[in-house]
């Protein structure tokens, strides 16, 4: 630290202004999921930047990723290092143009998705993630120069899905596990599934907690996507029930509406199991 | 007329790009702001703070996650002003109901697959200056990233 420095500390006060000059900035990305296959190798998507006072630049790169889950059954993208030779990665073949571009205050950009598959690619799914990265231009107002401030400056990066189809598609499930417990005023179940078939399973997962009159007391519905496998924890708060006998159940299916996609359609699931609330 | 064709079939792609897909939007309405910070003394923004960083989110028929990638440190030179963030969601757009508290740090998960939905993720902070910290124009970037789960 140098004596200025040293001396403008002592004067007691820092001055920290976390100043924006993008007010209301903002970066609209749609769709968020795009299906392209062998009969339409071409797709479109839509950046917008409805800031009204600031430039804003934009960037897409796309990385093999798919969707896994934590032991807490969370969901999260995950992104290998490397790819093996076996992925079903399109990362290699796929193109945006522009890949690039400033959108200027209240400017949109229609960005063209072209792929151009190997020869000869085997009949499959294969997956990216798109990545859509963009910041302010003039992020950091620093015309003030006679005060200390500080300019926190903020990025945005959108990650979204992307599939290329070619040939026979098909998929399916197999539930591997699922069991459930009472504990504490709550209903607690844990799935695994694991994906057969070239494509990844798009669908819904519901669960349901039955009484001994087999009337539904606790539903709950998720969108899911299974690329390998999936461990899914669900929890219902079952506080103000009786003690008793009741049941869960866990269905897995593709009836789901995609917009902008068609859902490869596969099996569908459902096991019920007892639960005791004691 | 190819030229007609063209604007035309460009303008279907907008509608239909917007009209039938998800769709995933975010707005930076206010960044953090600390105002004066005195040295040896910690300075804590909560959420319902005025002026707590404030993001919305419009999100059509998707499910998504979010996370933050946060400095430790704001820089100024080779000097380092330490800093640990806070945050919230919520549906309501009134800064004094700030939601539900989250771990910035391990993010969050929304759900918008049914419908559209909007939201409000609001970041505190606390800056620690040491007591000999060094006035300088401290500076840091907050990346944020919204990541589509069920696709």
């Amino acid at each position: 630290m140098n004596t200025s420095k040293t001396a403008k500390s002592s004067a007691v006060l820092l001055f920290l202004f976390f100043i924006s000059a993008v007010a209301y900035s903002q970066v609209t990305v749609a769709p968020v999921a795009i299906h392209i296959g062998e009969t339409n190798k071409n797709g479109y998507m839509l950046i917008r930047n409805n800031s009204t006072n600031a430039d804003w630049e934009v960037s897409i790169e796309m990385k093999f990723g798919y969707p896994q889950s934590d032991t807490a059954g969370n969901t999260y993208i995950y992104f290998p290092e490397t790819e093996k030779a076996d992925d079903p990665s399109a990362v290699k073949w796929i193109s945006f143009f522009p890949r690039k571009f400033i959108l200027k205050p209240l400017e949109e950009q229609t960005v063209r998705i072209a792929a151009k598959p190997p020869k000869d690619l085997k009949d499959g799914e294969y997956w990216g993630r798109p990545i859509i990265y963009s910041h302010a231009l003039n992020a950091v107002d620093t015309t003030n120069k006679e005060q200390i401030e500080v300019g926190l400056s903020v990025q945005f990066q959108t990650v979204i899905a992307l599939n290329y189809r070619k040939g026979k598609s098909s998929t399916g499930i197999n539930l591997t596990s699922f069991e459930g417990k009472y504990e504490n005023d709550k209903i607690i179940l844990y799935a695994g599934v694991k994906r057969e078939g070239v494509c990844a399973y798009i669908g819904s997962m519901n669960a349901k907690i039955f009484n001994d009159k087999n009337e539904a007391v606790k539903e709950l519905k998720q969108e899911i996507a299974i690329y390998y496998t999936l461990e899914r924890r669900i929890e219902f708060d079952v506080t103000g029930l009786s003690k008793g006998q009741y049941y869960a159940e866990i269905e897995f299916n593709t009836n789901r509406e995609e917009p902008g996609g068609v859902i490869v359609k596969g099996n569908s699931i459902t096991k019920k199991i007892p639960v005791t609330i004691n | 007329m190819r030229k007609g064709f063209l604007i035309l079939f460009i303008f279907l792609i907008y509608c239909n790009l917007y009209s039938q897909s998800t769709v995933l939007e975010i707005r930076s309405y206010r960044n953090l702001t600390f105002g004066m910070v005195i040295p040896g003394i910690n300075t804590r923004i909560s959420e319902t703070n005025s002026n707590a960083g404030r993001f919305y989110i419009y999100a059509k028929k998707v499910n998504f996650s979010i996370n933050f990638n946060l400095p430790s440190n704001l820089t100024s030179g080779g000097d380092n002003l330490p800093i640990k963030f806070t945050a919230t969601k919520s549906e309501n757009s009134n800064d004094a109901v700030a939601g539900t508290s989250f771990d910035p740090y391990t993010g969050t998960y929304f759900n918008a697959r049914g419908s559209t939905r909007e939201l409000y993720i609001r970041l505190g902070g606390t800056t620690a200056p040491s007591t000999t910290q060094a006035a300088g124009s401290y500076s840091g970037t907050i990346i944020m990233t919204l990541t589509i789960t069920d696709n």
